[in-house]
């Protein structure tokens, strides 16, 4: 069965459209990449599956996990799946642990809300957890507070709260953009090796397309606050169909391309990301799309099944990609 | 010089990127800050006015016109010497408002810059000006009156330093903090980059930035030393009599409250009007400009 | 392993001599850089990277004189760099720099056109500032409609070319780029990096620029310096450090990068 069925998802915010039409499923223990840039939503929908949009939002669509439907659930019932089913990892660490609580006591706290765990149990479980997430010294550093802890430490804080009540999905929200390269690739192997171990779904959301390539076995691209692209991850790298997805990785490559001259012009897609509340009328990537035409005046719809891509000129699969 | 811009251009006009609905709203106050600052121009109104005219002499006794209702030809009555009340108001609005826009203007001179200095000299000479303002501020401001009173005696000038005084550290603290987040950016920097001098740095960049914080702070500051003035006009520490003060109305009429209880009411509510409208305006503004303090869209 | 410079009879534009610098008090002190000894030639386009500790902000700010060494000194063409905000005028006309924070780096009450006159105001620099404010918008790939806006109507990107125009106003020989396209998107970044790319190349400018990443650097520096915890650990021709990277930290950080397959 799967996990999270994701349907249709309209969010407007005071009145501005912020997501329109998302629809996507996770199945268990799958790994999943959700790419965009700034304004393109990739954020907002995973607020929404957890529960944690602003007040003023108005979310219509639908979205169920394990077979439930959480649009419209009340508060009571989703702070119970919070943390013990469905759990979230934030890019800003700094802001997302209590600066006053010793990080033991914060995933304890998270032990004992979602399992009932007595306070010494619950303790004796952080620790184990600690020493999981690759602490060295978990006794000691588990009376530390966030602000005593590097970057990457509170990351694996933040992680070992995220897997501490064994959930089935797992959110995470760039992960370990605020972090160093070196430290980036520590998280990332530990993020992998845990949600394996566990069997645990992972969604993870970045706007780097080489980290999302190298650790999730699908793709869903996101530009102007819809899906535009999603396919296995090998078939959307090297056989992207959607145009912004193959500009992406023409931009992505080139920065990165061995053969690149010193100075050569950097392939870049005209015009800039369109801001919430300004998305053009019909297709969002107009203005800056190769193959744009009369028809792209209206929304297009998703063709594909395995590989979907929402287009109405879209590249075909066979054309190969560099 | 040539410009290759096929791979960097942009389009045409620059996409605008806040939605037009955003800066409307950054134009109109909300209800009560409405009401506040009509009743702060209406007071300053009858302020500028009575420095003219006034229905009545203010001072003008009128003997066998004790104590008489509200009534067409005074609309407020008469106080025991059968002077015209709302002539009185009116001249006391404008004594409490030079008193108390006096005293503003004392903390925000001496205060303002105190705060800047404080944020750009972070080191010891920054310490010792909010440990000074400290000092300052926990030395009550009625205590401050009374002893100049007992030195050079009770007259608005005394009022109004002793309040001045009072009030600097609130300017040197706002001043300060809101200094300092504008140092934190990076276009401070660029300027310092680009050869500019401390001072010169206070005077373009961070001074404009915390204008609105600093308008707020006087409308706020405006309603607490109203209040201030008219405690020490009741208490006789402030312009003596017969000149009429709104303080000094309220300390009097409570002699004749069971002749005219009338008497108390109009300074009691000329003050407390006042007041509510001064913050009533500060927080709107304050409201106002919090989102767009430090230009994040 | 230091390169030495090439002997040359002007000596190099800019040169660290036992350069450390600390931060905080006696008592509790941070060693952000630790005995830089490098050199940098007229017209080098040299990246220097690190991660977070490296010292490399630090060493941004050292290079356009906005702190001054703990220890050590830095000359500029040779004379050691002045202390004085006056004696400063003449090196703040020709070395300028260009900051991460697109959201921080302008001044939100100032239009754009007022942005980037300002070098122009606080130099004293004369002539028609109007025709030299458009010239330069136009020269970042700016329409000239923009001058009248406010930053907080432009895109990330598009207030990064705002803050190079600014950076460009005073005429300078040497820009130097502190992660200035890190807070960008992926895409907005490449069109920063080729403004950036021209703009060297035509003007003929030494470009210094700071970045935590490696593949960024590699477009647009032929020179890469690496520091870790304050120190230089590696300084040598780009495709030598990512071809033949010698030390291990610098091996690391490539083989942290992540690639598409």
């Amino acid at each position: 069965m799967t996990l999270l069925e994701v349907d249709d998802l309209h969010l407007s915010i005071a009145g501005v459209e912020l997501l329109r039409g998302v629809s996507y499923a996770i199945d268990p223990a799958q790994r999943i990449g959700l790419i965009g840039e700034s304004g393109s939503g990739k954020s907002l929908t995973a607020l929404a599956v957890m529960g944690l949009l602003p007040h003023e939002s108005v979310l219509s669509g639908s979205i169920r996990f394990a077979g439930q439907e959480l649009v419209g659930l009340d508060e009571r019932r989703y702070s119970k799946l919070r943390g013990d089913r469905i759990a979230m990892i934030f890019q800003e660490p700094m802001t997302s642990l209590n600066p006053l609580m010793r990080v033991g006591k914060q995933i304890s706290e998270v032990l004992r809300i979602h399992q009932g765990l007595t306070r010494k149990a619950s303790a004796t479980e952080a620790i184990a957890l600690l020493t999981r997430v690759g602490f060295d010294q978990p006794e000691l550093q588990a009376r530390a507070f966030p602000h005593q802890l590097s970057g990457g430490q509170r990351q694996r804080v933040m992680i070992a709260m995220a897997i501490a009540c064994n959930p089935d999905l797992i959110l995470a929200d760039e992960p370990t953009t605020a972090l160093d390269v070196t430290v980036q690739a520590q998280v990332l192997e530990l993020l992998v090796e845990l949600t394996a171990e566990h069997g645990c779904a992972l969604m993870l959301i970045s706007h780097d397309l080489a980290v999302v390539a190298n650790v999730c076995d699908r793709i869903q691209v996101m530009y102007g606050g819809t899906i535009v692209e999603s396919g296995a991850t090998w078939e959307l790298t090297h056989l992207p169909q959607h145009p912004y997805t193959r500009a992406l990785l023409a931009t992505s490559h080139g920065i990165d391309n061995l053969h690149q001259a010193l100075f050569g012009q950097l392939p870049t897609i005209p015009g800039s990301v369109p801001q919430a509340g300004n998305f053009p009328a019909g297709c969002t990537y107009r203005g800056r799309c190769e193959r744009e035409s009369e028809q792209c005046q209206t929304p297009p719809n998703a063709i594909g099944a395995q590989h979907l891509v929402r287009c109405w000129h879209p590249y075909a699969p066979s054309h190969e990609e560099r | 010089m040539t410009q290759n811009h096929q791979s960097s251009s942009s389009p045409p006009s620059v996409a605008l990127v806040q939605p037009p609905k955003r800066r409307a709203r950054l134009l109109t106050l909300g209800p009560s800050a409405t009401i506040g600052a009509i009743i702060v121009a209406v007071v300053v109104l009858i302020a500028i006015v009575s420095i003219w005219w006034t229905p009545y002499g203010p001072l003008a006794v009128n003997t066998g016109a004790e104590f008489l209702r509200p009534s067409l030809a005074h609309p407020l009555g008469t106080d025991e010497y059968g002077r015209d009340v709302l002539s009185r108001l009116m001249k006391g609005t404008q004594l409490t408002l030079l008193s108390s826009l006096g005293a503003v203007i004392i903390a925000l001179v001496i205060g303002v810059p105190a705060g800047l200095i404080a944020a750009f000299k972070r080191g010891v000479a920054g310490e010792i000006i909010m440990r000074g303002a400290d000092l300052l501020y926990s030395f009550p401001a009625l205590l401050a009156a009374i002893t100049l009173v007992a030195a050079f005696g009770a007259s608005t000038l005394t009022a109004t330093l002793a309040i001045g005084i009072a009030s600097i550290p609130v300017f040197a603290r706002v001043t300060r903090s809101t200094a300092l987040s504008v140092l934190a950016n990076d276009y401070v920097l660029a300027a310092r980059a680009y050869g500019r001098s401390n001072f010169q740095i206070a005077r373009r960049h961070v001074l404009p930035n915390i204008m609105g914080v600093l308008v707020a702070q006087i409308a706020l500051l405006l309603s607490i030393t109203i209040l201030a003035v008219a405690a020490l006009s009741y208490l006789g520490l402030g312009t003596p009599p017969p000149a009429p003060t709104w303080g000094g109305m309220l300390e009097n009429a409570q002699n004749y409250l069971y002749q005219d209880p009338m008497l108390a009411l109009w300074p009691g509510l000329a003050i407390a009007i006042t007041v509510f409208g001064l913050n009533a305006l500060g927080d709107g503004v304050r409201d106002l400009l919090d989102p767009t303090l430090k230009g994040r869209s | 392993m230091d390169s030495e410079p090439m002997s040359s009879p002007t000596p190099p534009l800019f040169e660290l001599r036992h350069v450390s610098h600390r931060y905080g008090s006696r008592g509790r002190s941070v060693l952000a850089l630790d005995d830089i000894n490098l050199a940098i030639d007229r017209g080098e386009r040299v990246g220097i990277v690190g991660e977070s500790g490296s010292g490399k902000s630090t060493m941004a700010r050292l290079l356009v004189a906005l702190v001054q060494p703990s220890e050590g000194e830095i000359l500029f063409h040779g004379e050691p760099l002045a202390t004085k905000r006056a004696a400063l005028l003449d090196f703040r006309h020709a070395v300028q720099i260009v900051f991460q924070d697109p959201f921080g780096s302008l001044d939100p009450r100032l239009s754009i056109g007022d942005s980037v006159a300002e070098p122009l105001r606080a130099l004293g620099i004369q002539g028609d500032r109007d025709a030299r404010v458009r010239e330069l918008i136009d020269a970042v790939g700016l329409p000239a409609n923009s001058l009248s806006l406010y930053p907080h109507q432009l895109s990330g990107g598009q207030r990064q070319r705002v803050a190079i125009a600014r950076a460009l106003a005073p005429g300078p020989s040497t820009l130097i780029a502190d992660e200035a396209v890190s807070a960008l998107d992926v895409s907005v970044r490449a069109q920063v990096l080729n403004v950036i790319a021209n703009l060297v190349q035509e003007l003929g400018l030494t470009l210094i620029f700071i970045s935590h990443d490696m593949s960024v650097v590699r477009h647009v520096c032929s020179r890469v310096i690496v520091l870790y915890r304050g120190q230089v650990v590696e300084d040598n021709q780009t495709d030598q450090i990512f071809e033949n990277p010698q030390h291990p930290y610098t091996q690391t950080l490539l083989a942290s990068t992540p690639r598409l397959e």
